[in-house]
């Protein structure tokens, strides 16, 4: 038998006596059983003290692996689930009408809301304080987005119109046109470079921010219906329609993926590792896939959502889909297994907007009712 | 004076309108003289601007002259100037005046006065009344009075009236006054108050009635007289009469802390009424339209129109009707709201409500219910339905020996049949004793009854309902397999079930006779034996005859219009259908004469495919709908991002370097206008490299230019031939596909033919299109497909020239055929046009060593080729210059614009040129007839420009250029030639 360079303190040889474990004062062994008397395959260490024992713990088989994970998650999502936010820590109150959309920006300190009133609004959530209110809109704000470096806003409603803001003198740098019609949705970019948005007229359109020009510089008309949803990954843009389609524009690969999921997408959401596709359908199934397969991975059910374009979003350890509902309710559903965990009535009518803290256990949601509230 | 007195009539009310008299005489003039201009031939006519001043002067008059003359128009002129970059220095933000958007001669018109915001047309005087606020304001600051502070607003009054107002003063009406006829009215009315008062004062005074008579007159004038100093009344106050409508005690308002909901209660007041009295107040229900479906809080612009847009979507979850508060008691509403409204009418029509009314409610006690009604309606035996003795058929008996008792039975069973089941328990009940009814409780001919009524029912139900009866039957008992065992069919091999014995003979009739109501006359389809399929040679058509025959006689179902035939164009699929006709009609006389036997038609090998062949059309039909889709479903497809978009994502542009896509045209006229690029591209091709060889055998060097020589005459014959490639050439989007294709002579795959066959329907189209084009401007146009050796030569025009060189084309043409077949390097088939330009490219790119045939490739070479030209000709500039032009329409490839096209007709003419010197080039030429033929051609050149286009094989096409580009003219060709020369080398070289 081999020995290590010093003394040996411990042994241990594992269930089938493949291998066997040994243990000198700094170095943990690991042997072959074929080579007991060879060399070590594995040399563990230097510890940084010097080690007693040792123990061999038998690795799980697969399904009990998967079980105990489970068991883990389901231990884990139990505990999570008391964890999500569910008291109403405060209400934003402001808006006059319905409240189409609510934000948090990058780093979950301040949220911005745009609504019926045409109005887009900066606020602290954390404190209920309105920072500011930014007007120039002609018609109801459908969709706002911060950028991340938090010096901008771009904002976008039913007037056509893409606005692209300082948010410091609340003044409009830019406006974007080339919609046609009502622009749903609006999103920047990593760099804060491009604008991508999508509208009613069926196109996804991209704004170059740093040059003058106002007009697109990229339309993307693929779609057969009004486009109600976009979103950025760093090489990719993903915009849902209401031609049942989820299309992912990569630009790397210059290709264009359609997902046909047979209902019209209301909403489109990430999960945060990006490898997941959350997309709100008409039918009232929120269905999560895989982004680079395409495959369905799980459906989400047990919400109203029929008529009006609702956010659904993840939350931000990915443990669990936040939906909201066209009466009013909050739904929380556990990833992987898609039962409702938590649901509560958050509003009097259909929830327009969820948006959850990227780091923290905090929510907001936005209602039809006029009013943005605050979940921790 | 007369005059003078006259003068003192007249009142003048008002300003008098100015008369335009000063306006400048030669504007008018200019006015005047356009309707002249106008009638005057075109190149009579002068350009004027609206000063009437002449500021063109034409070339040799002195050009253009606006400003300064025969320069560019600036002060300036071509003066160098340093060049200043916007990006460093931006513009500073420029205060904008009213001055910056006049030019000199508005400033002029002006006549110095500035402008300003006129005070005239300000209705009520709110901007008057501002200025005259702010001017006050600042007179306090600058010099303080006592009183400190504002000084109040009804101290300040407007500066100006409006134009209403003056008006208003200029007629007598003074600030104050109500605005009425104050000299009828106030007159009248003071008139009678008077009166009042004089009548009054003497009803006080009794005894004094006697003078009353005789004192009127005179109180009168003295009313009159005091009229003077009578006040005229000042405007009356208007009241908002607010007539109290509800049950609240006076003053109390339900409102006072809520008032969002007054509107809403008015409104709902307003509708009702207009419901109750059929008057609908189209305002209350626009508002309420209003209210009820936007959104709460806000209004939109003055300028915008009520949209779908701010339709409130989110009402319906809102509630808004439920939260209303029900202020009046419903009893109230209901009841008495009667009364009021009687009232209100009452009061307004003046109409009183009667206080007793004859009318009264009348009113019935309710019907008393007999204690044994059973609250359940009794249906009648229904008459039992075909299915249910259908399958029970009882068994056929042999009457009873009893004559009469038969005739009963008849008799009856007929009775119940129509009439229904309860007529049995009826007749069963009545008769229980009669011993003659015992039939129908289970005695002496019971079971020839049961069989007569089963009889008598089935005959009924074929009376009343035969199709519903004949419907059940065939759709419920049917199985594909049962009706093919009725006809007689042979079962398929997979089929082993026997036959289902519940189907009775007497169905199976039943069915045959159906089967011959829905499927007509399939005996003279099913009669096609082999020997009578008069296209067996092509199994295609034969096909398609078959499906004629079964479209014709309808022989089993099917759907009404199947997919066209692919690759046919209109002519063939008409001439195809009249054979069918006839083949058709041959068939059904010789059928006739057979006088086919039913069973012989069964037994034949192959029928029930054609029988039912329509089922399973049907059947695959409806598949695709039957089987969901599966979802998530992913496609993939190529998508090309711009440039800019990679560059702000930070990604590296994927198709980098590629070419953008060639982007499709918007519609065949454009197709038709600018000819597609690949077709511009072996035009060009042929021309630059024919030069390149004429240059080449003039040098006379090496055996391959040589062939390039007898090559470039192929490409010549190609170039001249057909309209008909033409067509495909602008009307099929991949020419370059299909020639290659023709090239390889690969087997044409499904997807090309069903282009092709499009390409076929355009190519008639444009056939039509041109041969009308032709006859408006009157010209003859050539049949289908010219053949260039064997056209004689019909057109006028330079008749003699044109044959004499057509023939020398031919033998060219021989020549090259000769070549073709010595060099092997050209596949002629047959004397398809399609092939030999395909070759001709071939054999051009190889000359040129070019593989990839893309715009950017070509265009270099070809530079080359002119550059070559006008070094070698001197009196070929103008070839030059026209292949200069192609490639520069290349470069700026495919954007429409009207020269470029013109350019293309030029070119054409160009070529054509050339190509008769091509047709000189042939052994046996001699310099001195080029030399004539040059001027030949040239003369014939300059008349082309004015003449309709005379050569017959290029006609149609110059036609076609020439309408296109009749806009341009030739004489701006020439001049931008030069300049065009210079700036194609720069693009060249930022293209390359």
């Amino acid at each position: 038998m081999m020995t290590h360079g010093l003394q040996t303190k411990d042994a241990n040889v594992s269930e089938h006596d493949l291998l066997m474990i040994t243990l000198s004062p700094w170095n943990s062994y690991w042997w072959p059983r074929p080579i007991y008397l060879s060399s070590s395959i594995y040399i563990i260490g230097p510890h940084r003290s010097s080690l007693g024992s040792v123990v061999l713990s038998v690795r799980p088989s697969r399904p009990q692996r998967r079980r105990r994970r489970r068991d883990q998650k389901m231990s884990s999502s139990a505990t999570a689930a008391q964890q999500l936010p569910r008291t109403e820590a405060r209400a934003l109150s402001g808006h006059e009408g319905a409240v189409l959309a609510v934000r948090f920006n990058r780093d979950g300190n301040y949220c911005l809301s745009c609504g019926k009133d045409r109005t887009l609004r900066l606020w602290n959530p954390h404190t209920g304080a309105h920072v500011k209110t930014y007007k120039s809109h002609a018609r109801e704000v459908r969709d706002a987005h911060s950028s991340s470096d938090n010096a901008k806003l771009v904002s976008c409603g039913a007037d056509r119109q893409i606005f692209y803001w300082d948010v410091a003198s609340g003044r409009v740098i830019r406006k974007f046109r080339g919609h046609n019609s009502e622009v749903n949705s609006v999103k920047f970019n990593e760099y804060n470079a491009v604008v991508v948005s999508a509208g009613y007229d069926r196109t996804v359109r991209a704004f170059d921010c740093r040059s003058q020009s106002s007009d697109p510089i990229q339309t993307i008309d693929s779609f057969q219906d009004s486009v109600m949803s976009v979103n950025l990954t760093k090489t990719e843009i993903i915009a849902g329609s209401v031609d049942g389609t989820v299309r992912t524009f990569d630009i790397r690969m210059g290709r264009e993926t359609v997902d046909n999921l047979g209902h019209p997408v209301n909403c489109i959401s990430l999960s945060n590792d990006s490898n997941c596709l959350l997309a709100n359908c008409l039918d009232s199934t929120v269905r999560l896939l895989d982004k680079s397969s395409g495959e369905l991975l799980q459906e989400y059910k047990g919400h109203a959502c029929k008529s009006f374009k609702m956010d659904c979003c993840l939350t931000n350890d990915d443990a669990f889909v936040v939906g909201g509902s066209e009466d009013g309710y909050v739904f929380f559903w556990e990833l992987v297994d898609a039962p409702v965990v938590a649901r509560f009535r958050a509003h009097s009518s259909v929830v327009t907007s969820i948006s959850y803290h990227p780091t923290k256990a905090c929510m907001l949601t936005s209602s039809v009712d006029g009013s943005i509230r605050v979940w921790t | 004076m007369g005059l003078d007195s006259d003068d003192e009539d007249h009142v003048i009310y008002g300003t008098p309108i100015e008369r335009e008299e000063d306006t400048s005489a030669r504007k008018r003039r200019a006015v005047a003289e356009a309707g002249q201009l106008r009638a005057l031939p075109t190149w009579k006519q002068e350009v004027r601007d609206e000063q009437g001043r002449r500021r063109f002067h034409g070339a040799f008059t002195g050009g253009f002259s606006a400003g300064f003359y025969n320069t560019v128009g600036s002060k300036e002129g071509w003066t160098p100037q340093t060049f200043t970059s916007s990006r460093k220095n931006r513009a500073e933000v420029k205060k904008q005046s009213i001055s910056s958007f006049l030019d000199e001669e508005d400033v002029k018109d002006m006549g110095g006065s500035a402008l300003e915001t006129s005070q005239q047309y300000d209705t009520f005087g709110f901007t008057a009344a501002e200025h005259a606020r702010k001017q006050a304001s600042k007179e306090q600051k600058e010099r303080p009075s006592a009183i400190p502070g504002p000084i109040p607003d009804e101290l300040l009054v407007p500066a100006t009236n409006s134009i209403g107002v003056t008006l208003l003063m200029k007629m007598g009406w003074r600030q104050g006054r109500s605005i009425r006829d104050s000299h009828a009215d106030s007159l009248y009315e003071s008139r009678r108050n008077a009166r009042r008062a004089f009548l009054a004062f003497s009803g006080t005074r009794n005894g004094e009635d006697q003078d009353q008579s005789s004192d009127k007159p005179i109180s009168d004038q003295a009313v009159v007289g005091s009229l003077k100093e009578m006040r005229v009344p000042g405007s009356t106050p208007v009241y908002v009469l607010h007539p109290k409508q509800d049950l609240h005690g006076l003053g109390y308002d339900p409102f006072k802390h809520a008032p969002e909901f007054r509107d809403r209660k008015t409104l709902q007041k307003s509708r009702d009424r207009g419901h109750r009295t059929n008057e609908v107040s189209t305002r209350g229900d626009f508002l309420n339209s209003n209210s009820g479906q936007y959104a709460p809080g806000f209004g939109i612009g003055a300028l915008e129109d009520l949209d779908v847009e701010d339709e409130d979507i989110y009402a319906s979850g809102f509630a808004y009707e439920q939260t209303e508060v029900d202020i009046e008691a419903s009893q109230i509403t209901s009841n008495h709201n009667y009364k009021l409204d009687g009232r209100k009418r009452g009061f307004n029509l003046s109409f009183k409500i009667a206080s007793n009314s004859e009318y009264k409610l009348e009113r019935y006690l309710p019907p008393e219910i007999p204690d044994d009604f059973d609250a359940r309606h009794k249906f009648p035996t229904p008459i039992q339905s075909a299915k249910d003795f259908s399958d029970s058929a009882p068994l056929e008996v042999p009457p009873p020996e009893d004559n009469s008792l038969t005739l009963l039975i008849d008799g009856c069973a007929a009775m119940v049949a129509r009439c229904g089941k309860h007529i049995e328990d009826f007749y069963k009940e009545k008769s229980k004793t009669n011993q003659q009814f015992l039939f129908l409780s289970g005695g002496d001919g019971c079971k020839y009854y049961a069989r007569k009524l089963w009889e008598n029912q089935q005959k009924y139900i074929g009376l009343q309902r035969p199709d519903s009866a004949k419907s059940n039957i065939s759709s419920d008992k049917l199985t594909a397999e049962n009706r093919g065992k009725i006809l007689g069919e042979r079962p398929l091999d997979r089929i082993t079930k026997l036959q289902s014995p519940s189907l009775s003979a007497k169905e199976a009739v039943q069915l045959q006779s159906n089967l011959v109501d829905t499927f007509v006359k399939p005996i003279s389809l099913d009669g096609l034996q082999e020997s009578e399929k008069p296209f067996a040679n092509d199994p295609a058509k034969q096909v398609r005859f078959q499906q004629f025959l079964r479209d014709k006689y309808k022989g089993g179902l099917r759907a009404a219009n199947i997919a066209p035939i692919g690759a046919m164009s209109e002519a063939d699929r008409a001439r195809e259908r009249l054979d069918f006709e006839a083949a058709a009609e041959a068939i059904e006389k010789g059928k006739g004469g057979n006088a086919i036997d039913p069973l012989s038609v069964f037994s034949l090998p192959g029928m029930n495919e054609q029988r039912f062949v329509a089922a399973t059309q049907l059947e695959s039909s409806v598949l695709p709908q039957d089987e969901k889709p599966i979802y998530p479903r992913r496609e993939q497809f190529e998508w090309r991002p711009s440039p800019i978009l990679c560059k702000r994502f930070d990604i590296i542009d994927p198709f980098m370097g590629k070419p953008m896509p060639v982007r499709r045209p918007r519609s065949k006229i454009e197709n038709l206008i600018f000819m597609t690029e690949s077709n511009k591209g072996s035009l060009v091709e042929m021309e630059s490299s024919s030069r390149h060889t004429q240059h080449a055998s003039m040098e006379g060097i090496t055996d391959a230019e040589s062939q390039g020589t007898t090559n470039d005459s192929i490409i010549e014959l190609s170039s001249m031939h057909k309209p008909v490639d033409l067509y495909k050439a602008i009307f099929s989007d991949d020419s370059d596909d299909d020639t290659d294709e023709i090239l390889n002579d690969q087997p044409v795959d499904p997807v090309k033919t069903s282009e092709g066959a499009n390409m076929a329907l355009n190519r008639l189209v444009a056939e039509d299109f041109l041969e009308s084009l032709g006859k408006e401007l009157g010209l003859e146009v050539p049949p289908e497909r010219p053949n260039i050796l064997s056209r004689p030569e019909t057109l006028s025009g330079a008749g003699a020239s044109v044959s004499s060189q057509n023939e020398r084309i031919a033998t060219a043409v021989m020549k090259v055929k000769e070549n073709q077949s010595s060099l092997s390097m050209v596949k002629v088939g047959s004397a398809n046009e399609d092939a030999l330009l395909a070759s001709a490219e071939k054999l051009d790119l190889k000359y040129e060593k070019q593989e990839n045939r893309t715009m950017e490739n070509r265009s270099p070479p070809m530079h080359k080729q002119s550059w070559n030209d006008s070094l070698r000709y001197d009196s070929s500039s103008e070839r030059h210059m026209s292949g200069k032009r192609r490639s520069h329409t290349h470069i700026r490839n495919g954007i429409p614009e009207s020269d470029s096209s013109s350019e293309h007709h030029r070119s054409r003419r160009r070529k054509h040129h050339s190509r008769h010197r091509k047709g000189r080039r042939t052994p046996d030429t001699e310099s001195a007839s080029d030399t004539r033929h040059e001027r030949k051609h040239k003369e014939k050149r300059h008349r082309r420009t004015y003449t309709p286009e005379t050569d017959s094989s290029d006609y149609e096409r110059k036609e076609r250029y020439k309408s296109s580009s009749r806009r341009s003219s030739d004489k701006d060709r020439s001049t931008e030639h030069s300049r065009r020369h210079k700036h194609r080398r720069k693009d060249r070289a930022d293209y390359s």
